[in-house]
Parts: structure tokens; C-alpha cells; sequence
């Protein structure tokens, strides 16, 4: 596999949190190559780091040890401001509790990206309601985050990752606050996304029913990748 | 969406803390604006009242003010008239000049004989038509007292002058000046030595017949007693046309104003007529510097000093050194509660948010934007608390000005309005605007910074 096929390089990671005074080896040593344009899913238990490791992969984290390249980058040698400035460009996160700006609608949520990367205003809606219909909630953009169910909610922080057109979406299990069946519903949205736009998609997930979905499958445990 | 139209909703997310938030700079604001508009009111009432009654500049022979007291006489100007002359024709001097007016103080004893009481009294000769312009000067349109302050003499009524209210109670002449709430003294008992009232005013007669004999005036005579510039007694009589509550209780109880004519020829007597100096009052007071400067050139520096009513009386730039530093005082503990609450209220929404925050930056938001958003919310509300603050501040002025209540200052006889003017400093109402705002946005800056700093990772946690 060439070297541009890959999304994210970690070359012996390691991360060690701070727990009061107890440190805590959250990654031990992880070398391990994202294929890009797939839907990767990284499966763990809880506390086994894939989380730690989405942070990482996300440039919302640093490793203590080791080297990450994201989008081809080396983004160890970034300052904060370019750190943002990656992220905002290339990067699209979807949480486990949505984590939508409750102040704003659910048009203004997934406006918001564009917003901070200066896109002119004409082309931001045409953007915000473009990617509203892919995810069949266009209809309800005016509402804001409370006055939609928890599956709307996720599919407007879907939105809200794609809306500027990403190399790579993260998604830390993100149907974890979610019944099985808007689960399941949401893992479809972003396949079929995912399936269409060729966008990479590196999900984590302690959920085996997405194992049989999976393109590409890592399993870590205790920091670890098996 | 701009960043205020983002720190707008979500100041509105917790209405009840911003709104106290906003209380309380607006409280602020109202104590400060309001505080400030009396203390600006009383300065500017204090100019006008020292303005009304003395002038911006004095002319004295050099010496005066140093010496002057002790030696009067040796200090007194002839060429008065010369001088007037040319001030009043200076082309520089004319468009700033309002008038120009010799007067003569001096100190002596006043007698009413009919009664038998007799005081020392400050006496002051001025012009009486133009006395009453210096009087009508309002260069603040400031409604100063309800009293009326016009003396009602007139130019040529040559022996005619107006008491201290204070002062014709003591003389027991409220019958004669027919005054209202007046306290006449008890009756005296006779006693030995008391000297023949016919005694003092004998000596009037001797000089002015006509005007001593009554066949002139039937008002309210008063016999004034003071020592020439040469030294030797003299006295002429004073026909009162009537008592003024004069402002300070100094003045009240013992001031005499009169035509200047009558003072002369009781300083001067049969000799050469002189005045204390020259009274010059400016449409402006703003131009004050000037036109000293412009004095101090076309007058003989030798011969003369030039004082502006400051320098003539310092207790007006003392007074508003205290009062300035009262306001300072007041001003900063404000700022202070401000700046705390704000911090608060800030701190509190950092707190409440730090998901929010940890999301922003996960999406790419940098430190500064953070910072520019709860900057913004400071802001906000320091820009909604001043507002409503100066909005309040300008209707409870408005309420205490209609309602036109006095007061009166310490050692003053007459009681004074309490207004609250605003806008006789133009820059202190948005300066104070301004202010509160400046404080309530630089006081968001440190709950923003630490919003800023917080790690990503960890903020996200914060569910």
C-alpha cells in the first residue's frame, strides 16, 4: 500500500495521563497505519485506549512518545494556531453525546465549521443545506439542539463533520447515548456516506454488531493494538 | 453570526445571573453618573455663584494681593478709568470681555443710631448697572437659587446700597427694610455710657447736609465709620434699599454693598478717588488663560497683577480637589464591584461550558476565538448594565431637578438647589459609559484566557 493511502501513521505511540498522582499508560508503544477513504473502526473495551487514540489521530492530543502523520503531516512540529487551523480544515469529529452548541440551530450548528474556516456566506448555506438533506433533517434545520431526539441530534453533529467536505471523520462511539435502532440507523447514515463520498470514516466503537460492518477492524486493548 | 450575536444568546442562557450581572453594573452606573452629576453641578454652581459676585479677573496694583491687606490705602488705583479704557477697547480683549468694573473694598463700622446697635462690616463700592450684568452672568444655563439676587440700585442713586440679611437683623432693621422671618435683637436696656446716637451722625451732617437731613432719602439709613487713605476717620451715610441674603454667612451678616461714588468719598474723602481694582468677567470661563495672558501683555507688568477669581480665592480649586478626589474614591470602588461581578458571572459561564469550549476547539476554533467570545459576552453585558445604568441615571436627574430641592452648603446663608447636571462636563457621561464598559470587558479577559487554556482533550470530558 502507498504511502498516500494512508490517513493517519503512528510510528510506537505512547501516552501516559496523570490521575492525581498515579500515571497511567493510556497507548504502550502503538504502531499502526489508517487507510484512507475507508470506514475503519477500532474496537475496544472500556479504558482500552481508543479513545486516547482517536485524540491522538484527531490533533486534539500529543503523544508523550513515538510520531503521528496525519493527512501526510507531521503535526508534532505544529504550533497550537496551526494545530486549530489543521483541524478545521481536514479533520471532522462526531462525540458520543453529540456535544452540539445548544445557543445554536441546527443549521447554525453545522454552519459553524464553515464559520471558522471564513467560507463566504453564499456558499455556506448552499453547503449547510446540501450536506442537512443528505442526512434527512433539512426540514428541521431551524430547531435548535433541544427541541430534537437524540438520533437528530447525532445526525446534525453528522452533518456538522462533513459539512467542509473533511479528509477524515472521527467518530468516538457514537451511538453509545443511542437506542439499537437510531444506532443502527446512524451507523447506515455514515456508511452510505461514507460509501458515496469516499470520505474516511474511523469510528470507535465497543459495539461488536459494527464489527460485520467494518471495512478495516482494529482491536486494542490495554493500549495495545492486537 | 457574528461573535456578539453569539455572546448574546448566550448571555440569554442564564437570564436570571446576567440580568443581576447587568444590575449590577447598571447600579453602578447610576451611582457613579449620579454622584458625579451633583459633584459636576455643585463646581459649576460654585464658579457661577464666585463668578456672579467677583468676576474671572482682577486687576490690582502690583503688590495687592501680597500686601494689600495690611495697607489698603497704599495699594489702591487711580488710573481705574484709564485702564478700563484699555481693556475694553483691545481688539484681542472685546469679543471675550462681558464687562469690566471698578470696586472698592474696604472694612468699617455701620451704625443705626435709631436703635443704638452698630457692627463691623465689609464694604464693597461697585456700579450698580453694571453689578447687576456680573450678576446675570449663566454661561451654564444653571438654575443656582429660588432668592433673587438683584440688588435693585441703581447708577444714579449715589448714596444708595443694599445690607446682608444677617447684618440688618443685627442692626435691628427689619421694620425699616421690611422684612419677612426677620429676628430683630432684644431691646437694649439704657445704660450710662452709652454714647448719644446724635454724636455719630452729627458728623454726616457735617458733611452731607442734604443727604444727612433726609430731605433726599426716608429709607433705611445706615451711618458708615472707616479710616481714609490718608488715615483720618470719615463717615457718610448709606440709604438702604434693601437686605439680600448674600451667599456665604460671613457676607450675610455683615457685607454692605454700595454705589461706588458713596464708597469713594468715604475711602477718599475730598482727595484723589481710587478703587481696589477691576473687576472683568468673560462670556466664557473656558477662555480664562487667554485672556490673563493677553491682560499681562497690555498692562504695564510693573505697575499691575493680573488674578483670576482662583488664584483670588483658592477654596475654589480646593474644593474641587476634594471633591474630585471623593469621586475618584467613589468611582474606583464601583469599578471594583463591577469588575468582580463580572469576573464572576464570566467565571460561572467558563464553568458551565468547558464541553462547549473543548467542542469549539476540537472543530478548530483557535485560543484567541475563544477568548474574542467570552470577551464579547463581558462586554455585552457591560455594555447592556452602562446603558441602562446612564438611562436611569438621566431619569432620576430629571425627577430630582423638576422637583427643585435645596439644600445649604456649610457656612452658606442661602440654601442652593441639588441639581444633577450630566452634561456640563461634555465628556463624562460617555467617559463613565465608556468606563464601566471597559471594566466589565477587560474583567471577562481572565475567565476567557483560562477558557482558552484549558486542554482540549480534558475539556471534552467535562460532559
Amino acid at each position: 500500500m502507498a504511502e498516500t493511502e494512508f490517513v493517519a501513521r503512528l510510528n510506537n505511540v505512547t501516552k501516559t495521563h496523570m490521575l492525581d498522582k498515579v500515571e497511567i499508560q493510556a497507548l504502550k508503544g502503538i504502531t499502526v497505519d489508517i487507510p484512507r477513504n475507508k470506514f475503519n473502526v477500532i474496537i475496544g473495551q472500556s479504558g482500552s485506549g481508543k479513545s486516547t487514540l482517536l485524540n491522538l489521530i484527531g490533533c486534539i492530543d500529543t503523544p508523550t512518545t513515538g510520531s503521528i502523520e496525519v493527512c501526510g503531516k507531521n503535526v508534532a512540529a505544529f504550533s497550537d494556531d496551526e494545530m486549530s487551523d489543521f483541524r478545521a480544515r481536514h479533520i471532522g469529529f462526531i462525540f458520543q453525546t453529540f456535544n452540539l452548541m445548544p445557543v445554536f440551530s441546527a443549521y447554525e450548528n453545522v454552519e459553524y465549521p464553515l464559520l471558522i474556516n471564513k467560507i463566504p456566506l453564499k456558499e455556506r448555506g448552499e453547503r449547510v443545506l446540501a450536506t442537512l438533506e443528505k442526512v434527512g433533517l433539512a426540514d428541521q434545520r431551524g430547531k435548535f439542539p433541544n427541541e430534537l431526539s437524540g438520533g437528530q441530534r447525532q445526525r446534525v453533529a453528522i452533518a456538522r463533520a462533513l459539512v467542509k467536505n473533511p479528509e477524515m471523520v472521527l467518530a468516538d462511539e457514537p451511538t453509545a447515548n443511542l437506542d439499537h435502532r437510531t444506532g443502527t440507523e446512524i451507523i447506515e447514515l455514515m456508511q452510505n456516506i461514507q460509501a458515496k463520498e469516499k470520505t474516511t470514516f474511523i469510528f470507535s466503537s465497543h459495539d461488536k454488531n459494527l464489527i460485520t460492518n467494518a471495512e478495516d477492524l482494529f482491536m486494542i486493548m490495554d493500549g495495545v493494538i492486537l | 453570526m457574528k461573535t456578539l450575536q453569539i455572546a448574546y444568546r448566550n448571555i440569554c442562557r442564564n437570564k436570571r445571573r446576567s440580568l443581576m450581572t447587568v444590575l449590577a453594573i447598571a447600579v453602578s452606573s447610576v451611582s457613579v453618573l449620579l454622584f458625579g452629576g451633583n459633584i459636576s453641578s455643585i463646581i459649576y454652581t460654585l464658579q457661577t455663584g464666585y463668578v456672579r459676585t467677583s468676576g474671572h479677573i482682577h486687576i490690582y496694583k502690583k503688590g495687592y494681593s501680597t500686601y494689600g491687606a495690611t495697607n489698603p490705602a497704599a495699594y489702591g488705583m487711580e488710573d481705574y478709568e484709564k485702564i478700563t479704557g484699555i481693556i475694553n477697547s483691545d481688539p484681542a480683549l472685546k469679543p471675550q470681555l462681558r464687562l469690566v468694573m471698578p470696586f472698592l473694598a474696604f472694612q468699617g463700622i455701620a451704625g443705626n443710631f435709631t436703635a443704638d446697635t452698630s457692627q463691623s462690616f465689609f464694604g464693597m463700592g461697585i456700579v450698580p448697572s453694571l453689578f447687576e450684568k456680573l450678576m446675570t452672568w449663566d454661561q451654564y444655563h444653571l438654575k443656582v437659587t429660588k432668592t433673587d439676587v438683584s440688588t435693585g440700585l441703581k447708577d444714579e442713586d449715589l448714596s444708595g446700597g443694599v445690607i446682608g440679611y444677617g447684618m440688618a437683623e443685627r442692626l435691628d432693621l427689619c421694620g425699616d427694610l421690611h422684612l419677612e422671618d426677620c429676628i430683630a435683637p432684644p431691646a437694649k436696656k439704657e445704660t450710662p455710657d452709652s454714647a448719644p446716637a446724635e454724636d455719630f451722625s452729627a458728623l454726616t451732617r457735617e458733611d452731607f447736609p442734604a443727604q444727612a437731613s433726609g430731605q433726599k432719602d426716608t429709607a433705611a439709613r445706615l451711618d458708615l465709620l472707616a479710616a481714609t487713605s490718608g488715615g483720618a476717620p470719615n463717615v457718610v451715610s448709606v440709604n438702604l434699599r434693601k437686605a439680600m441674603k448674600m451667599g456665604t454667612k460671613a457676607f450675610n451678616e455683615g457685607l454692605i454693598i454700595m454705589n461706588l461714588d458713596l464708597a469713594q468719598k468715604l475711602i477718599s474723602g475730598r482727595g484723589i478717588k481710587k478703587v481696589t481694582g477691576l473687576m472683568i468677567q468673560l462670556n466664557r470661563t473656558d477662555n480664562i488663560g487667554l485672556v490673563k495672558q493677553r491682560l499681562e501683555q497690555i498692562l504695564p507688568q510693573s505697575d499691575y497683577e493680573v488674578k483670576t477669581f482662583g488664584e483670588v480665592r483658592p477654596m475654589y480649586g480646593q474644593t474641587i480637589s476634594m471633591f474630585l478626589t471623593i469621586f475618584g474614591f467613589v468611582a474606583f470602588i464601583m469599578g471594583v464591584i463591577v469588575l468582580f461581578t463580572t469576573i464572576n458571572t464570566m467565571s460561572m459561564s467558563v464553568m458551565e461550558r468547558i464541553s462547549e469550549i473543548g467542542t469549539a476547539r476540537a472543530l478548530g476554533l483557535r485560543r484567541s476565538a475563544i477568548i474574542r467570545q467570552f470577551v464579547g459576552e463581558g462586554f455585552l453585558l457591560g455594555t447592556m448594565g452602562s446603558t441602562l445604568g446612564a438611562a436611569a441615571a438621566l431619569a432620576v436627574s430629571l425627577i430630582i431637578n423638576l422637583m427643585e430641592i435645596t439644600w445649604t452648603p456649610p457656612d452658606y446663608a442661602n440654601p442652593i438647589l441639588l441639581s444633577i447636571h450630566m452634561f456640563l462636563q461634555p465628556f463624562f457621561l460617555p467617559c463613565c459609559w465608556l468606563g464601566l464598559i471597559a471594566v466589565a470587558t477587560v474583567s471577562s479577559v481572565i475567565p476567557a484566557r483560562n477558557a482558552a487554556r484549558m486542554a482540549i482533550v480534558d475539556a471534552l470530558r467535562h460532559n
